[in-house]
């Protein structure tokens, strides 16, 4: 596999929300508006970024016996880091994302990558797999959150789009988060199955 | 009292840790196919997430705290909670093989389940004594269990249903626990 | 043996990095802290004030009162956080604004779990303004349809009901504190 096929794996193919449904706790909690979805997908890109490019540095001093303990300890490192920064720069973003940033400790992505990818590769292709899947979770909430913030309030970004139609309140209460990733999830499965018709 | 009775409510209803808080959809959507292996992750749940918010709650009280080190807390649940579980399958096999048996495979799963370490962080935010955080924690597991168990009945009879292809599996599931947390909605406003 | 080392070795190295990083992030934590809460106290005055114009009063329960001082310290307006057990679905919290006179000036919510678009509307300015001016005594503090003068949203009474009676608490404990002497 060549280095861009690395990166590009994350986005689409190997997406680790729409394909390998991970860590879905966050990714139906904050979607409630673009911004939430977009604070939460870099968050968690950056901790993936920081624990694959420690573990593929790390992984051959680790004896296999305590590897998952010492994984814990690096992405919980790296989660603080990342909670700490939220809470001095961007106190908005810390209130709506709340509890869910300490939680970024547990989404089985970042464990999984780094016990799948981080802990048998090289440090180049460990940053690559970290950003592509990174920015393959940042794209799934972003259009999630997109989905659910124009439907569910009628705005994006924060600004009203929708004129007078009154928004589907639905869409931003939890039913309508299961709905709705559950239709996408549909048409992500619908798409590859075409294409690999074509083919 | 009736502190007891709203904590007890609130978190295995109204504030159900999958349909409201979003705690724990992984092993909610991973081992949910069959009625057997739902109930007794559900258990396993509870009983994990009891001890661990017991011994969280003490360790925040009198390390943490004392120490000035809060900071840490992430990382040192975490931690907390990952040798708990292994603790807990060591003394299982050696105590109870009977329960070993059926709670067993279901163990190593619960580190990554997000809803034990929420549990565990969220009443310390809410500023619980000892008593109502061990209420709060084993009570969110009841919900934990209510929800996998009923949606894991539905998912066996979805199962032999006709739908779509490309909405078999995880996508009906994921409209179904949509339905579910609308239901679920329907309890809020009980206490009143 | 060389399990436990790597784990003391991986430990020591991530507190470090995490007591370097408390560090750097300790003053600019509390200071956004405490621009969200001049930024809460400014929604709710409706006169202009500066930073230093706030006074902290913690009393001996531990409550915190906000209190504005204008030009020759006199006070200006009393914030009090208070909160009601009433809601539809959980606690709403509210930041309460109050003359020197015990009148309100305005609120804003500082938490609430309400149904969006139906309970959410206490944060709305038409629910708000019933309540601005209004004292403890010669109002109502209930509901219309408990008999009081508060307008209810429409679909939305138990909202309605919990702001009515987190306003009516938090006014309570700021006359409390201020104006026990010349009350009735």
């Amino acid at each position: 596999m060549n280095a861009w096929q690395e990166f590009n794996k994350g986005i689409i193919k190997e997406n680790p929300v729409l394909v390998a449904l991970l860590g879905l706790c966050p990714v139906l909690a904050v979607t409630t508006t673009v911004i939430n979805g977009l604070g939460m997908g870099l968050a968690t890109t950056f901790v993936l970024l920081g624990s694959n490019i420690v573990i593929s540095l790390i992984s051959k001093l680790i004896p296999s016996k305590v590897r998952i303990p010492c994984y814990i300890v690096v992405i919980a490192t790296f989660v603080t880091i990342v909670d700490l920064l939220i809470q001095a720069f961007s106190p908005a973003l810390n209130k709506s994302l709340g509890i869910f940033i300490p939680l970024i400790v547990v989404n089985c992505m970042i464990l999984g990558r780094a016990e799948a990818f981080a802990s048998r590769n090289k440090l180049w292709y460990s940053i690559l797999d970290a950003l592509g899947m990174g920015i393959g979770f940042t794209l799934a909430l972003f259009l999630l959150s997109a989905i659910r913030e124009i439907l569910g309030s009628g705005t994006i970004f924060g600004i009203a789009i929708a004129g007078n139609m009154p928004p589907i309140l639905i869409f931003v209460l939890p039913p309508g988060a299961f709905a709705a990733l559950g239709f996408i999830v549909a048409a992500v499965i619908y798409f590859t199955k075409k294409n690999k018709g074509a083919k | 009292m009736k502190e007891v009775l709203l904590v007890m409510v609130s978190a295995i209803f109204i504030n159900n840790v999958v349909f409201a808080r979003f705690l724990g959809i992984c092993p909610y959507m991973g081992v949910s196919k069959k009625i057997a292996t739902a109930s007794g992750m559900g258990m396993a749940v509870t009983f994990v997430m009891t001890l661990a918010t017991a011994i969280t709650f003490l360790l925040n009280k009198f390390i943490l705290i004392p120490f000035n080190i809060a900071y840490l807390q992430t990382i040192m649940f975490i931690v907390v909670i990952a040798s708990l579980v292994q603790i807990v399958e060591i003394a299982l096999k050696k105590l109870s093989p009977a329960l070993y048996q059926a709670l067993g495979i279901f163990l190593p799963l619960i580190t990554t389940n997000c809803a034990i370490l929420g549990v565990a962080i969220l009443s310390i935010q809410n500023s619980y004594s000892f008593g109502i955080s061990v209420l709060f924690a084993f009570c969110s597991g009841l919900g934990f269990c209510l929800a996998i168990i009923i949606f894991s009945g539905i998912r066996e009879r979805i199962e032999d249903a006709d739908i779509p292809e490309c909405f078999k599996n995880i996508p009906i599931a994921l409209i179904t626990a949509g339905i579910l947390a609308m239901a679920f909605m329907g309890f809020s406003g009980l206490v009143k | 043996m060389k399990s436990v080392f790597v784990l003391t070795i991986i430990g020591f190295f991530s507190a470090l990095l995490l007591y370097v990083t408390n560090d750097i992030t300790k003053v600019p934590i509390e200071k956004a802290m405490e621009r969200v809460k001049v930024e809460a106290l400014r929604q709710i005055f409706p006169f202009e004030f500066k930073n230093d114009d706030i006074k902290t009063v913690i009393d001996e329960s531990g409550k915190e009162f906000f209190e504005i001082k204008g030009e020759d310290n006199n006070l200006k307006g009393v914030a009090v956080e208070t909160s009601s057990n009433e809601g539809y679905s959980g606690e709403i919290i509210l930041l309460l604004a109050v003359s020197p006179k015990g009148e309100v000036f305005d609120y804003s919510v500082l938490a609430h779990k309400e149904t969006p678009g139906l309970g959410n509307k206490i944060e709305n300015e038409p629910f708000k303004k019933q309540f601005k001016d209004k004292t403890l005594d010669g109002f109502n503090w209930k509901v219309k349809k408990d008999g009081g003068f508060v307008d209810e949203l429409t679909a939305a009474t138990i909202s309605s009901r919990a702001a009515t009676d987190a306003v009516k608490k938090g006014l309570e404990v700021v006359s409390k504190k201020y104006f026990s002497g010349n009350k009735k």
